[in-house]
């Protein structure tokens, strides 16, 4: 049997989550509907723009575990200052939340570049920082007022279905509309080809003339303005602000990033590897709630699917698979 | 290390003790320490507290760590038993971490209540305002009478591995069981109510699954929002039920809305309230007994075994009483 | 040869780095085209002279660089660049990830301002540019799945795009094979006849004189001078890089008298060698000599025991050896001092004293298996002393030795298991020229204490005068068997490269 296995993480990826769509279109009579793409759409909206904001970083040869809390970080600010210029509006807010993240991300980038040290280091003390200063300054107090063009959920498209409504909302027009932004910076764009040249030889981008300080800082001032975004979206989707309530996703988007094909080291990574590493995670989730599986089984599925989905697209454990097949052939 | 709130805290007792005109040099003092300060919960704590001593003619203060951190309430328990209180009250964080200190204060002869803590060892009485039967059962209760009786619903809890959760999850299904048999459960319970998004994101997917789903059933706080969101989004207001206790001021639109319909609580103030009045019974040498009336829980009947008194003073979360409880600040 | 213009002119040019002078009044001329040489032993100046014309380090005041006419006091990285200098790092400075087209044209990813990337323009330039070479790469394989020679041309290309004037080559044969080397040669010419100036930097004298039209000498900062390639030979240019007159000659012993350590007998191994058979006896340095891939290497990995042959017999002693691992062959007494030596032979970052006990832990080890601190450091000094290492402290990281010092210390971690055989593999690939003879010098000493050495080494004179019998091996097989006392080095270079 000859059979064309991809080549890449991505193909990989992309193998597993087909099978896993397919797996539970045919289990589940509700898995493909109209209303539960869009949902999943609506629900991935925050993590796709944080994955593409990580994604740059990586790329880039750093990390950044920061970036959940900076958008807990920014929430409040934009919270505050709306509230203290009368009010604002979406373009406001999105500005506003724009820059916060950018300053914040510049806060790394230059802890990071200017006194060279690790980017981990520098993210956590700054994971640190950013949630300690959040729980001193707010004393831990959610706010519940916001203004209400922050509230009022914005649906550009619906449908009724047999199955309810099936929306499009806001943030997943913020997520398309980041994800091409970052495509275009890092495929497209003269300077997204020199942070990959950044990540995949720091010695060698130098060398060549790469400005290395101008890359730093737009890694982590895209991830930052990323986050400030994601956090103004989480805010509108879930209508609070509450200090804690991002603190975590970190990992979650970091391992769905990686899982995409992101190399922690640098010079590797795709924003579609990123888009169908959350996806994977996110459809796992809702296949195990449409399945009705036990929820005490959630984690420990979850951890299977992506043990196996990262053994496949790792280089080992596609080295195995050549090598099942070759047996099965000479069998 | 001391904390800064637990010095300010000493040294406000201080001052308050030193210099205030209003408090006899014997007054009875008591120092309540809590999870964690500076959460709304406790706030109504401290302001139930404050009324009641004036009221008792007591000095009695609250210490909020700054993080809910069981070393912390260690180290505060010491100050207080250094300061020579009367009597202290603790909402701990973890029970057994507590015990050594908490015999040291009973050896100096200080009346110790403990808040939230049924296992509690080492303490004079430990007291709740909701029992996890009758607070699960109640919720059950409001549940079945929304629904009609009978139907789908889903069940979530904090996490899988929160013993209080779990306690009234299964008070509530155990209770649907028997009295309603036409309740169906329709899978195990979602360890998904300590965070609004998945809440929400979990009601969705089950809200498709189950096309029929009745209602849900929210122990932890952010289970009610995120479930409500879902709905209101969904479109289902009215056609599915959601209950359980939640911060009244994060759930206040939501309760106006109608989408969710309800809930109980207990309410902190009252706690608050009851420390003092406790303390100052026991510093009074009066004996809590079967069948006491005592301001705040009732008619109790102390368990001298366990030395729980367990009461179901239930506030409940309604259209009626949501602004008042979240004009709190709860 | 091209046109004799000067393209860049270096007079009065100094450096001093703290309180020593790594050059002194040093100057330096390029034509047009050219392919020139800077030849010196380590420290002598080289890599400060290149870093100067690079823009990376600033001369000292008073020295005058002129370019096409124009002069300047120093130069910058930035401007160095503009004018047209370009420097093919031993590292290459190469993206791993990227696709060799990309690679190869990366320059016009550089513009000032952000501007969409033009990845078809890439490709046809990097495509022309392999074609101006006359190379064929796969221009959308990434660069990470491209051999060293291939990516080499990679970088040179990319300099090429950067419409380099001068190309400085720091090392670039060290690690590539004989016909890798050869074709590299070939793209030296090639940018030669399209008026590009090349500089070469190389420990290999072969290289040197075989490639370039002039090379310049520089000994402790200071210039030799300049001479053409013509009327250089080998060993001329060794004397005028060291200062020393070095005597070569045959020192090779009949020692057919003493008896066999290790016999080998009808060795085969599948693709690697064939029926090789030979025997070295004590005190006698045989050498083993041919073109890269002719089974020397995979020779020696059988007699170390890292493989197994197909079929035949090694005895050592008399006794007959089925080695399964290194280890048994290090306990049966014998030692391989490998050809790769940054990568396999020491642990680079570690300090030279753990490097040169590393192989007799087990002997150091006391009661309670503890490391015995006295017993290692009186080990190492021993060693140290003996194979007169260079250091400064045996805790330094074996990174911060020179070549020759370093082969030292790998001689020295063999030797410290006191080995009946040692297996040497091309020992002074790496190390400078004036170093080498030092390294002969201790392997002759060896063999005169009794041990059997097994030298293998592509440069024939080393073998020529250091070998009492020399093999040919050609394609795995043993072609030809030489005495130097007997035979004449012309004639072995000869059979060798035919």
């Amino acid at each position: 049997m000859k059979l064309d296995l991809p080549h890449t993480t991505e193909g990989w990826l992309l193998l597993v989550v087909v099978a896993m769509v397919a797996l539970l279109g045919l289990s589940t009579d509700t898995f493909f509907t109209l209303t539960n793409f869009f949902d999943l759409l609506n629900s991935s909206a925050v993590n796709v723009i944080f994955a593409v904001g990580l994604l740059v970083v990586l790329i880039a040869g750093g990390i950044d575990i920061s970036f959940a809390v900076a958008a807990s970080v920014v929430q409040y600010l934009v919270a505050i200052t709306v509230m203290s210029i009368g009010g604002g509006n979406w373009v406001v807010g999105l500005a506003l939340a724009a820059i916060f993240g950018f300053g914040l991300g510049a806060i790394n980038a230059s802890l990071i570049y200017y006194f060279r040290i690790i980017s981990i280091v520098v993210t956590i003390a700054t994971f640190n920082l950013f949630f300690g200063l959040l729980m001193f300054f707010t004393r831990g107090v959610s706010i519940y007022n916001l203004p209400d063009w922050w509230l009022d959920r914005i649906v550009l498209y619906e449908i009724e279905t047999p199955s309810g409504y099936a929306e499009i909302t806001l943030p997943v027009v913020v997520m398309i509309v980041m994800v091409i932004a970052t495509w275009l910076l890092i495929r497209r764009l003269t300077i997204g080809r020199q942070l990959y040249a950044m990540g995949d030889n720091t010695d060698g981008a130098r060398r060549i003339g790469v400005n290395l300080a101008g890359m730093h800082f737009l890694a982590y001032g895209w991830l930052g303005l990323c986050a400030g975004l994601a956090g103004v979206m989480q805010a509108h989707r879930a209508q609070e602000v509450v200090p804690n309530a991002l603190i975590g996703q970190e990992l979650d988007v970091l391992a769905a990033v990686v899982l995409g094909g992101a190399r922690l080291g640098g010079g590797r990574g795709s924003v579609f590897g990123a888009l169908l590493g959350v996806a994977l995670v996110t459809i796992t989730q809702n296949g195990l709630n449409l399945l009705g599986v036990s929820p005490f089984a959630f984690r420990m599925i979850a951890g299977a699917v992506i043990l196996v989905a990262i053994t496949l697209s790792s280089g080992q454990g596609r080295s195995l698979l050549g090598l099942l097949s070759l047996r099965t052939k000479r069998a | 290390m001391r904390t800064l709130p637990t010095l300010l805290a000493g040294a406000l007792a201080v001052a308050v003790a030193g210099f205030g005109p209003a408090m006899a040099q014997d007054a009875p003092r008591m120092g309540v320490v809590v999870k964690i300060g500076g959460i709304p919960w406790f706030n109504a704590m401290e302001v139930g507290i404050k009324n009641k001593a004036e009221e008792l003619g007591m000095d009695a203060w609250m210490v909020g760590p700054t993080s809910a951190d069981p070393a912390l309430q260690v180290r505060a328990v010491e100050d207080l038993i250094a300061q020579g209180v009367d009597a202290i009250g603790v909402v701990p964080n973890d029970a057994e971490v507590l015990e050594p200190v908490l015999a040291r204060a009973r050896e100096q002869g200080i009346k110790v209540i403990t808040h939230e803590s049924p296992d509690q060892q080492n303490v004079d009485w430990n007291f709740e305002l909701a029992s996890s039967d009758g607070f699960g059962e109640a919720h059950a209760e409001l549940l079945a009478q929304k629904m009609g009786g009978e139907g789908k619903y889903a069940l979530y809890v904090g996490s899988l591995t929160v013993p209080l959760h779990n306690a009234w999850a299964d008070a509530a299904v155990a209770y649907l069981e028997e009295k309603y048999p036409g309740m169906e459960l329709v899978a195990d319970r979602f360890g998904v109510a300590e965070s609004v998004d998945d809440s929400r994101t979990t009601a969705l997917d089950l809200m498709r699954a189950h096309p029929d789903l009745g209602g849900f059933l929210a122990f932890g706080s952010q289970g009610p929002i995120g479930a409500g969101r879902a709905v209101a989004e969904r479109r289902k207001t009215g056609e599915v039920f959601v209950l359980g206790p939640f911060s009244p001021g994060q759930g206040q639109r939501l309760v106006h809305d109608g989408v969710i319909t309800g809930g109980f609580m207990w309410n902190p103030m009252e706690a608050g309230e009851v420390f003092v009045t406790m303390a100052d019974m026991l510093i009074k040498g009066e004996e809590i007994k079967e069948g006491m009336e005592v301001p705040g829980l009732g008619v109790v009947s102390p368990d001298e075994a366990t030395r729980n008194i367990i009461v179901d003073q239930l506030v409940t979360l309604s259209v009626d009483t949501v602004d008042d409880l979240a004009a709190m600040g709860l | 040869m091209q046109s004799k213009q000067p393209i860049l002119q270096l007079t009065h040019v100094s450096k001093v780095f703290g309180g020593s002078r790594a050059l002194r009044d040093v100057a330096f001329e390029l034509t047009r085209g050219e392919v020139h040489c800077i030849a010196g032993e380590n420290g002598s100046g080289k890599s400060t002279l290149i870093k100067i014309i690079t823009g990376v380090y600033t001369p000292e005041p008073g020295a005058e660089i002129v370019f096409e006419g124009r002069r300047f006091d120093s130069l910058t990285p930035v401007t160095a660049r503009q004018l047209g200098v370009q420097v093919i790092w031993q590292d290459l400075a190469l993206f791993p990830e990227m696709t060799v087209a990309e690679n190869i044209a990366f320059e016009m990813n550089l513009s000032r301002r952000p501007r969409w990337v033009r990845y078809d323009t890439m490709r046809a330039q990097a495509q022309e540019t392999l074609q101006r070479l006359g190379f064929a790469l796969d221009l959308d394989k990434p660069l990470r799945d491209l051999t060293i020679a291939q990516r080499q041309i990679v970088a040179i290309c990319r300099a090429l795009v950067a419409e380099a004037k001068i190309v400085f080559m720091d090392e670039p044969t060290a690690s590539l094979t004989q016909t890798e080397t050869t074709a590299l040669m070939d793209v030296v010419r090639r940018l030669s006849e399209q008026d590009i100036a090349v500089v070469f930097v190389s420990h290999r004298l072969a290289e040197v004189l075989e490639i370039s039209e002039r090379v310049t000498v520089l000994r402790d900062g200071l210039r030799v001078g300049v001479f053409p390639t013509g009327e250089m030979t080998q060993t001329r240019l060794t004397e005028l890089m060291t200062g020393k007159t070095i005597n070569h000659e045959v020192r090779a012993q009949d020692r057919s008298d003493a008896p066999v350590v290790l016999e080998v007998r009808g060795l085969s191994r599948d693709a690697e060698y064939e029926d090789v058979s030979f025997e070295i006896r004590r005190g006698e340095i045989l050498g083993i000599t041919g073109l890269l891939g002719a089974g020397r290497t995979e020779l020696a990995s059988t007699l170390f025991g890292l493989t197994q042959p197909d079929s035949g017999a090694i005895r050592l002693d008399g006794r007959a050896l089925a080695l399964r691992s290194n280890q048994q062959a290090i306990e049966a007494g014998i030692a391989y001092v490998s050809e790769d030596r940054l990568a396999l032979g020491l642990i680079q970052r570690q300090a030279i004293a753990d490097n040169i006990a590393i192989t007799v832990l087990d002997e150091l080890e006391e009661r309670l298996r503890l490391l015995s601190g006295k017993r290692k450091s009186n080990l190492v000094q021993d060693w140290i002393s003996r194979l007169s290492i260079k250091v400064d402290k045996a805790e330094d990281a074996v990174s911060t030795l020179s070549g020759g010092n370093q082969q030292r210390v790998v001689l020295a971690k063999w030797l410290a298991t006191n080995p009946k055989v040692l297996i040497l593999d091309s020992p002074t690939v790496g190390v400078d020229v004036g170093a080498r003879a030092g390294i002969f010098e201790i392997v002759r000493g060896l063999a005169e204490s009794g041990m059997a050495i097994l030298m293998i080494s592509d440069e024939i004179p080393e073998t020529y005068y250091n070998a009492d019998r020399i093999l040919h091996m050609r394609g795995g097989r043993i072609v030809g068997s030489y005495a130097p006392v007997a035979a004449d080095i012309a004639d072995i270079e000869l059979a060798v490269n035919a």
